[in-house]
This record gives structure tokens, C-alpha cells and sequence, in this order.
């Protein structure tokens, strides 16, 4: 006989982190893994051990794949995005400070991607990334003040990335923002 | 620290790196939305309807980094919350069942 309880506390963790990747959305993933379970729960009587968890992964894949066809005009943009053959120089400029700047953290670089270039407001951002909105200011000035610091270097030989730096640049505000974190 | 002091710096620093900035968001205007680049990568889609976005994960670089880092910081997320309101919301369908 399977122990529902013990497999929700043996596998909820990875199952709701499967379902937030596969939909990238904090609110519809703790649907879909809910579902999951209950699901579950109404096939306990025939569920056979060996089945699991792999059982409740293939639940929630099939829900996420529900999910984005019932988007699918999204899906259709991404079908015809045409990324461009050549990127601009200044964009790679930036790009590669920000793959090679070691005083930013995954969560200042999240942080910087998901507002500049994606154009997510910080309240979104703080959503996704389960953080208040406050950090995700604290994380974008860091990110900001390290590139200010870069950029400000860049008429006099390119962006400027110094290794093991973790000292943010000096300006009238400095001490207010910031969070290394 | 209060907001005032959080938007006057932000502020500050988005005059001074307008151009920067500007370069982030015009390249951000052929990136797909963060929630394809995961679910694509999760094994979501038909491999005709991920080519567009595998394409694109190959050669932007701030996208494929986004897929890293949304990774690892889902991963160090212990996901508490939302494992609480899971739970609530299972523990609710079971008492109607």
C-alpha cells in the first residue's frame, strides 16, 4: 500500500521544482504539483509502487504542456523569433561583462536580465524569484553600480572587469544600495 | 533604507548608463519570455516548436545565463511558501474527496 503522505514529503520539493521550470510561474506551478498529488491521491487504490515518482513527473509535464498550448500564441512568437546573425557590438559589449564580472551573483545577474532585457517590472521579478520587491532594488543597484563602473571605463579600452573586485564604484549615493548578498 | 533613497539611486545610475541600458533592452526585444527558455529546456515542447528557442539559447548570451541562474536559485530556494500553500490546497481537495 503506498503511504501518500510519505511520498508527498519525499518528492513534493522536487516535484514543485520541476513544475516551476516547465512554467516558469510561482502561482501555476504550486497548482500543477497540487493537482499532481491529488491526483495521486485519487489513484492510490490502483497505483502500483514502481511508478513513482516518475508518475508525478509525467503528470505535471502533461499539465505544462496543456498549459502552453492553450498559449499558444506565445509558442508561435518563439517559433518565429529569428535571433539576429549578427549581434550588435555594443549589446556584446555587455554581454560579456555580465558573463565575466565575478562580483555578480546568479541572483544580481537574474535580477539584471529579467528587468533590462526582459522587461519584467520589479514586482514581477520579486514574484518569480520568491524574494520581496525591496531586494530585487537592493540586487539591480549592485548589478548597476558594478556596471557603472565598467561602462565608465569603456571610452578608454572596453568594458573593464577586474577579478576578485567585489568594491562597488563611488557616486553621490554611495552606502545607500547594494546588496552583495 | 527607505524607497525615496532606492528609486534616487536607481535613477542616478540609469542616466549615467543609458546607453548600456538602451543596448539591454533593444537586445531584449528578440528574446523569448523566460517561461518558453525554462519550459523548453524542461522537455516541454515538440522538438519542432523548441528549435526557434534552442537557436536562440545559443547564441544570446543573457538568455542562456537567465536558464543558469533561474536554475540554481530554484534549486537553493528551499520554496517554503509555496510548498505550504501545496500542501493547504491538497489537504483542502482531500476533505472535499
Amino acid at each position: 500500500m503506498i503511504d501518500f503522505d510519505a511520498i508527498y514529503r519525499e518528492q513534493a520539493t522536487a516535484v514543485f521544482r520541476y513544475a516551476l521550470r516547465t512554467v516558469g510561474n510561482r502561482a501555476l506551478a504550486e497548482d500543477i504539483t497540487s493537482e499532481a498529488f491529488l491526483e495521486l491521491y485519487r489513484n492510490l487504490g490502483s497505483m502500483e509502487a514502481q511508478r513513482l515518482p516518475a508518475w508525478l513527473f509525467t503528470v505535471v509535464k502533461n499539465r505544462a504542456v496543456d498549459h502552453w498550448r492553450k498559449n499558444a500564441v506565445e509558442l508561435r512568437y518563439a517559433q518565429e523569433l529569428r535571433a539576429p546573425e549578427v549581434a550588435p557590438d555594443a549589446g556584446r559589449d555587455v554581454e560579456a561583462w555580465l558573463l565575466g564580472e565575478p562580483s555578480l551573483k546568479p541572483i544580481h545577474r537574474a535580477c539584471l536580465v529579467l528587468h533590462f532585457v526582459h522587461g519584467m517590472t520589479r514586482a514581477e521579478i520579486g514574484k518569480r524569484l520568491a524574494i520581496s520587491e525591496v531586494r530585487v532594488k537592493g540586487h539591480l543597484q549592485y548589478a548597476l553600480q558594478l556596471l557603472r563602473k565598467a561602462w565608465g571605463c569603456k571610452d578608454t579600452g572596453g568594458l573593464h572587469v577586474e577579478p576578485q573586485s567585489r568594491t562597488v564604484g563611488t557616486c553621490a549615493l554611495e552606502g545607500i544600495g547594494g546588496s552583495p548578498e | 533604507m527607505s524607497n525615496l533613497n532606492h528609486e534616487q539611486l536607481e535613477l542616478a545610475l540609469s542616466r549615467e548608463l543609458v546607453g548600456a541600458l538602451s543596448e539591454l533592452s533593444d537586445w531584449g526585444r528578440s528574446c523569448p519570455r523566460p517561461e518558453l527558455l525554462q519550459a523548453a529546456l524542461a522537455g516541454v515542447f515538440q522538438e519542432d516548436e523548441m528549435w526557434e528557442i534552442k537557436r536562440h539559447l545559443s547564441r544570446c548570451g543573457f538568455c542562456n545565463s537567465l536558464v543558469i541562474d533561474l536554475e540554481q536559485l530554484d534549486d537553493d530556494d528551499l520554496h517554503d511558501i509555496s510548498l505550504l500553500r501545496v500542501r493547504s490546497r491538497i489537504d483542502a481537495g482531500l476533505a472535499t474527496q
